[in-house]
């Protein structure tokens, strides 16, 4: 009955890469074949201890920095890259010229594209480890973390009871501003309510906008700016900006 | 078709970061140089992404990850050229295969075992395997997808997979046996 053992086709059969009918037979032998058996629970055992000892590389908030940082450099849409290449056919010297220019101008050019920057943001959130910087549902342990880390205090409420769970903060960035970013949690679902402050600014009524299946909810009001970005439903969205909007104590 | 936005590339590059990093981190075995060719190599992708019109951005994105690893290795000297892999020969036997073993001291070894260990020990097989192992152990890959970001058919996939497997737990065993053959 045991004339061939399994041999790679173990392995598929541990992970699950095997055709309906190809794990039917496979698992009639593991049946009738106990070095089979020890083999499929020996590969199991390994399985376990990679798991346990390997960690998946979670990428640092610097490389995100440095990786985002060359991509834009990169950008040709770019305005220092059209100079650039004008300097360089005017010569040497105006390429020197503009080169220390350019040393002195801020690293990150401030980008047109907000709702970009922010779904950026959120996406980078959605790195795991990198949701909140403070985690906690208690809004007096949340809003005094950003004391001190930011030049304004961001409101920090949490919504539980109506479906929106706050589950920390952490500090980010949208285009070159320093944000404070409150997550939310509805279901399986994050929610970034980025906020920062936008003196003198008018207000502006929620605005939504969607962008590779994400939602995303801007508003000015009390010299506050405003986003709310998720996979969630616009309609829920709408409800967490309503919910934001009512004036609290 | 224009470039894309760098926004907009981020938005498709972003999400496979971990597991870029992760393969680079498997082929490389240094973690600051995986960050830099992960770096590297959503640069190139970024400047290549015009030409790229599949759907599976996450495959093609670790292909070149990959190259760029694997250009590493070469660099410095460490590349496992792939045709010495002999894809039909077995890993060395063991003298103690599994079927000659008491099955209660293995596990229990494994047991004990500590991330250390197994890292230097994945360190030492043949990049082409660790990239597989890592890839579908760590980051669940199918054997299409390792397929398709390492460039070969799925049945050598599969062969890789069983091979690094079989070899890793042979020095895992082996190490904590005290090691006492050559
Ligand atoms: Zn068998």
């Amino acid at each position: 009955m045991n004339e061939s053992h399994l041999g790679e086709a173990l392995h598929a059969y541990l992970d699950n890469e095997l055709s309906a009918e190809r794990a039917l037979e496979a698992h009639s032998h593991l049946g009738s074949c106990p070095s089979c058996r020890r083999e499929l629970a020996q590969m199991r055992r390994l399985r376990d201890v990679l798991h346990r000892s390997l960690g998946p590389s979670e990428p640092s908030v610097a490389f995100f920095r440095t990786l985002q940082q060359s991509l834009r450099q990169a950008d040709p849409g770019r305005w220092r890259r059209r100079l650039a290449r004008a300097a360089w056919s005017a010569g040497p010297l105006a390429a020197a010229v503009l080169l220390v220019l350019f040393a002195l101008q801020p690293a990150r050019p401030p980008s047109n594209d907000l709702t970009g920057e922010v779904l950026a943001a959120h996406l980078r959130s959605l790195q795991p480890g990198h949701l909140t910087d403070v985690m906690s549902s208690d809004r007096h342990t949340v809003k005094p973390w950003f004391q001190g880390k930011l030049p304004f205090s961001p409101p920090v409420l949490d919504f539980s009871g109506q479906g929106f769970t706050l589950e920390g903060g952490r500090l980010d960035y949208v285009g070159s501003q320093e944000v404070a970013a409150l997550v939310y949690r509805s279901g399986q679902h994050a929610i970034n309510a980025l906020v920062w402050p936008a003196p003198g600014e008018r207000d502006v009524a929620p605005r939504a906008e969607t962008r590779a299946g994400f939602h995303a909810l801007h508003w000015v009001s009390d010299g506050m700016a405003w986003w709310l970005v998720s996979d969630i439903g616009e309609a829920d969205l709408q409800r967490l900006a309503s919910l934001l909007r009512t004036p609290h104590q | 078709m224009v470039q894309p936005s760098a926004e907009e590339f981020e938005r498709i590059a972003l999400p496979h970061s971990r597991a870029a990093l992760t393969l680079a981190r498997a082929l490389v075995r240094n973690d600051a140089d995986a960050e830099d060719v992960v770096q590297e190599a959503f640069l190139r992708a970024y400047k290549y992404f015009r030409g790229f019109s599949g759907e599976n951005a996450r495959a093609w994105l670790l292909s070149i990850v990959r190259n760029e690893g694997y250009a590493l290795l070469r660099k410095r000297g460490q590349a496992e050229p792939v045709d010495t892999l002999d894809e039909e020969r077995e890993p060395a036997p063991s003298p103690w295969s599994s079927e000659a073993r008491p099955e209660t001291p293995e596990s229990a070894l494994l047991r004990a075992i500590d991330g250390e260990t197994v890292r230097q020990a994945l360190g030492t097989l043949p990049a082409e395997f660790r990239e597989v192992l890592v890839l579908r152990e760590l980051e669940q890959y199918s054997y299409k997808e390792i397929a398709e970001v390492t460039q070969v058919p799925i049945g050598t996939v599969m062969s890789r997979l069983s091979r690094g497997r079989k070899l890793l737990h042979t020095r895992l065993t082996a190490n904590a046996d005290g090691g006492g053959r050559g």
